[in-house]
């Protein structure tokens, strides 16, 4: 319990600090937002009306205040450029994002996990070679480079799998799969070279571990040992890590959802961006470090199920 | 009384940078049924490794030839997977370190079942029985409490009680201590040895015990085997051993306890440090600490020679015979 | 057999380093080794599949894509120092000054600051910021340049904590040495090594990272040639000429895996650890 409330307790800081980088944000453009968003042309009217929108002619104290009181009665604001609610615009977008993440980490541990096994198993034998180098290459391959590689090869020249055509899974369960397919190759790859690499290095640690030398002496065999001792104690740092790959891969998924047309949570925002919608731009990024963070509590929360020390205090 | 196990000229090498290392070197002894072996020397002369060649466990770089019969079957000649049969079955182990040989992720009771379950052909609930009915024979409170805790909430001396209710699950016939009560404190290591007395007298199994600590040897072995470089030096029986030691080595052992109702000026020490497996001089071996040493021990390696009914491995009895 | 399987092993940074000379060197010899101006429009030779004349072929003005991909060296190793060399512009002095002071600006302030920094999405971040201050290629450094400086801190931060321990330091300061002197002439030489490692491998992932901004139209903007704005332009014909997306695409991958094995090399080297 302890555990829990300390750990509760560290999100808050963090979360004040992301709400003030966030808020910052408009005041980091370059002269006057409402005039930059807007442009030259538009009307005195036009012009004073955005600045009160924005509450650009108070204190900038009393700004932040106000709009945080907003945030967190649920009002991120109205977009500059669709005139909706940005929390709504938001929750149209995130279940596909959310559809997209879990089949990316899907694929990704599929690929992953039977290779770091075999790559700590057979250590410094061609198998560990070859799939550590697999892994360093596919840490390098630019995702947008290879949504376009896996679209000329699956889509244009054999025509097997729809690189468009989003439809959600409620309306019609087995087109929405067809077209989320490829996009979760293109995302997964990275993810999968990157968690099987943390898998590699932290088996070879548990590994040589004495209690695994125990669990051989009472006669398992090599494959109930690795899966029944080693794999267990081996996830601990690997899930704690795989919280902060949630960042990344959400980072990942704009381009991803901007190359298979998937109307997500990172099409918006880069939607948003070319429209200069900066109102929405605000909230999405708030959402998305939001959901950083309640990823990595909810990861450590986990911590404590895996590992029975935690729960006892005692230990790290 | 017929040997349970019988090793013989057990060579077991290490690969590294250098070469192959012999970390084991021609080493013979027998464990009898129902007997407790020690098997004593200084850290580094080979006798955990010995161990581990017997339960097959070396790490990826090491190899053993030789003969290892258990029940006259010879084990370096198994499959592995025959080998895993034998494993936690018939030869159990207990290791040194209780704090960190048991999976922190699991119960205690899960790991006792793990054995039963895999060697005995018996139901979810009798291996819960099972592993129980082990952890009050090992003298634990509250079994039934106990079989649902984790490692982290026992001490060292109740870790080490688990290891060895696990290692008598499958009442194996052989059970390989290696130095068990060495990371315990003092009272809590009397009280493992005189549980390992109780399960020997119980169940009849052979010991091989194997120790730096000669009290722990004089309480609870009935012959002892003494190994210095990889070899055995000096094999007695541990009444002979502690009244008449031949071999150097072993006596400057003898000497270096501290004796209760004795009062020492000092305490005796045997000088230098046991070579290392890559630089061995080559006459015997301990001939560089040795206070008797003579000519012939820097040319030529002496042999173990049967004296009576000793062993010892050093010129200075073979003397009469030339 | 086994010596194949050593030089596989410790080769690979060595391999690593070539790449990235190699880059070096086709950034700085471009105009030499570029057949064509990478920017020249030649209406009679559009979309021509790679022959002879054009080895990877030409894009939808009748550039020729070789050499662009060429001139697009310089942009991607800009691109690698100045976004790193932000980076740790920004990282390294704190995590040395907060690391060596501690206390509630270490612990209470920087630290917690860079929690928060770090649960922004880098790429999102990135997006916003070079949004924010406009599209460009000094913007998008600067951007993704706040993204890493994070990981400097922190193992800048790591390094000093234990160096403020040795007994050299101690040594230093019984002998009244000024703490700018320590922390510089002292613990700054001593942590250099895991901030190299960190460093190339932050190359890596800069050169991504302007290559996806590029991609997304925020970073290099046309007609300046620059690998991830080329893919951006030839996404558009991927069915008519899927060539065009060929060549960037890999040269982007080939210089990142570079720094990646060079860094990944270089851990070993530095931390036998790591891997035996």
């Amino acid at each position: 319990m302890m555990f829990i409330v300390k750990r509760l307790l560290l999100t808050i800081p963090i979360l004040i600090l992301v709400s003030i980088m966030t808020f910052s944000l408009i005041h980091m453009i370059p002269g006057d937002p409402a005039r930059v968003i807007l442009g030259q042309e538009a009307t005195p009217e036009a012009y004073q009306a955005l600045r009160t929108e924005l509450g650009l002619d108070k204190p900038i104290v009393e700004q932040y205040f106000s709009w945080m009181g907003k945030v967190l009665s649920g009002d991120l604001g109205m977009s500059i450029t669709d005139h909706v609610p940005v929390i709504d615009l938001i929750s149209q977008r995130l279940p596909a994002t959310i559809e997209l993440t879990i089949g990316t980490f899907v694929f990704a541990l599929v690929i992953a996990l039977p290779a770091g096994i075999l790559a700590a198993v057979r250590r410094n034998t061609w198998v560990d070679y070859t799939s550590s180098f697999a892994a360093l290459g596919g840490m390098s391959i630019p995702n947008f480079w290879l949504a376009m590689m896996v679209i000329i090869y699956f889509t244009v020249e054999n025509n097997w799998l729809p690189s468009s055509g989003y439809v959600p899974f409620s309306e019609d369960p087995k087109a929405n799969l067809m077209a989320m397919i490829l996009p979760c190759l293109a995302t997964g790859l990275r993810e999968s070279a990157v968690l099987m690499r943390m898998l590699r290095s932290s088996l070879l640690e548990v590994i040589n571990m004495d209690f695994v030398r125990t669990a051989k002496a009472k006669g398992l065999n090599e494959v109930k040992t690795v899966l029944g001792h080693v794999l267990r104690n081996a996830m601990i740092p690997v899930v704690t890590t795989s919280g902060l790959m949630i960042a990344g891969l959400l980072g990942g998924l704009v381009i991803t959802e901007s190359i298979f047309s998937i109307p997500g949570f990172g099409r918006l925002i880069v939607e948003s961006v070319f429209k200069r919608d900066y109102v929405t731009v605000q909230g999405a990024i708030l959402v998305s470090a939001l959901l950083v963070v309640v990823v990595n509590l909810l990861v450590d929360l986990l911590y404590a199920v895996i590992d029975p020390r935690i729960k006892a205090g005692k230990g790290a | 009384m017929s040997a349970i196990l019988e090793v013989k000229q057990l060579r077991t090498r290490f690969k590294n940078d250098r070469g192959k290392v012999a970390v084991v070197d021609g080493v013979d002894f027998s464990i009898r049924q129902g007997e407790t072996l020690g098997v004593v020397g200084e850290s580094g002369c080979g006798k955990s490794v010995t161990s581990l060649s017997i339960m097959r466990l070396l790490p990826q770089n090491g190899s053993s030839e030789g003969h290892i019969l258990f029940e006259g079957k010879d084990l370096l000649a198994l499959s592995e997977k025959q080998m895993q049969s034998v494993r936690g079955n018939e030869i159990a182990m207990i290791f040194q370190e209780p704090m960190t040989s048991l999976n922190p992720l699991h119960t205690v009771g899960k790991q006792i079942e793990e054995a039963v379950l895999l060697h005995r052909s018996v139901s979810k609930e009798d291996a819960k029985k099972r592993a129980i009915e082990m952890l009050k024979a090992v003298g634990m409170p509250r079994p039934e409490e106990i079989y649902g805790e984790f490692p982290h909430q026992l001490s060292g001396g109740m870790r080490q009680r688990v290891m060895i209710a696990m290692a008598m699950a499958c009442d194996p016939k052989l059970i390989i201590a290696d130095e068990p009560t060495t990371a315990l404190d003092v009272t809590i290591q009397a009280q493992i040895l005189e549980l390992m007395q109780e399960v020997k007298e119980r169940t009849g199994t052979s010991i091989m015990l194997i120790t730096h600590d000669l009290g722990v040897v004089a309480e609870m072995c009935d012959r002892v085997i003494v190994m210095y470089a990889g070899q055995v030096v000096e094999e007695a029986d541990v009444e002979t051993l502690f009244e008449d030691p031949k071999h150097p080595y072993t006596i400057g052992l003898m000497n270096s306890i501290p004796e209760l109702d004795e009062e020492l000026e000092y305490l005796e020490t045997i000088p230098g440090s046991v070579p290392l497996a890559h630089q061995m001089p080559s006459g015997c071996r301990f001939a560089p600490r040795c206070s008797k040493v003579m000519p012939i021990c820097h040319e030529q390696a002496p042999e173990l020679m049967e004296l009576g009914a000793q062993k010892c491995r050093c010129w200075l009895y073979a003397k009469g015979e030339e | 057999m086994k010596s194949v399987l050593k030089f596989f092993r410790t080769g690979l940074g060595l391999i690593g380093a070539i790449i990235i000379l190699a880059l070096v060197l086709t950034a700085a010899l471009a105009p030499v080794i570029a057949p064509y101006d990478p920017n020249a429009q030649n209406y009679e030779k559009i979309l021509q599949e790679p022959n002879a004349e054009h080895y990877f072929g030409t894009d939808d003005l009748g550039r020729d894509i070789f050499s662009r991909v060429v001139y697009g060296a310089q942009v991607s190793i800009k691109a690698a120092i100045i976004s790193v060399g932000i980076a740790m512009l920004i990282g390294i002095p704190i995590g040395l000054f907060t690391g060596y002071y501690r206390g509630f600006w270490d612990e209470w302030v920087v630290m917690r600051v860079i929690d928060a920094l770090q649960a922004f999405p880098f790429l999102i971040l990135a997006l916003a910021i070079s949004a924010v201050l406009g599209s460009g290629f000094g913007n998008a450094m600067l951007a993704i340049g706040i993204g890493f400086a994070p990981a400097f801190v922190r193992i800048t931060r790591g390094q000093v904590l234990t160096l403020r321990n040795m007994e050299y330091v101690h040594a230093a300061k019984s002998v009244g040495v000024k703490d700018m002197r320590i922390i510089f002439g002292h613990i700054l030489p001593n942590a250099m090594g895991p901030i190299i490692i960190q460093s190339t491998l932050a190359m890596a992932t800069g050169i991504l990272a302007e290559a996806s901004l590029s991609y997304l139209g925020l970073g290099v903007q046309p007609p300046t040639p620059s690998w991830g704005s080329m893919l951006n332009q030839a996404q558009t014909l991927m069915s008519v000429a899927p060539y065009a997306t060929y060549y960037p695409g890999l040269a982007i991958f080939v210089v990142v895996l570079g720094f990646n094995l060079l860094g990944d090399g270089l851990q070993q080297f530095l931390d036998p650890k790591t891997r035996k």
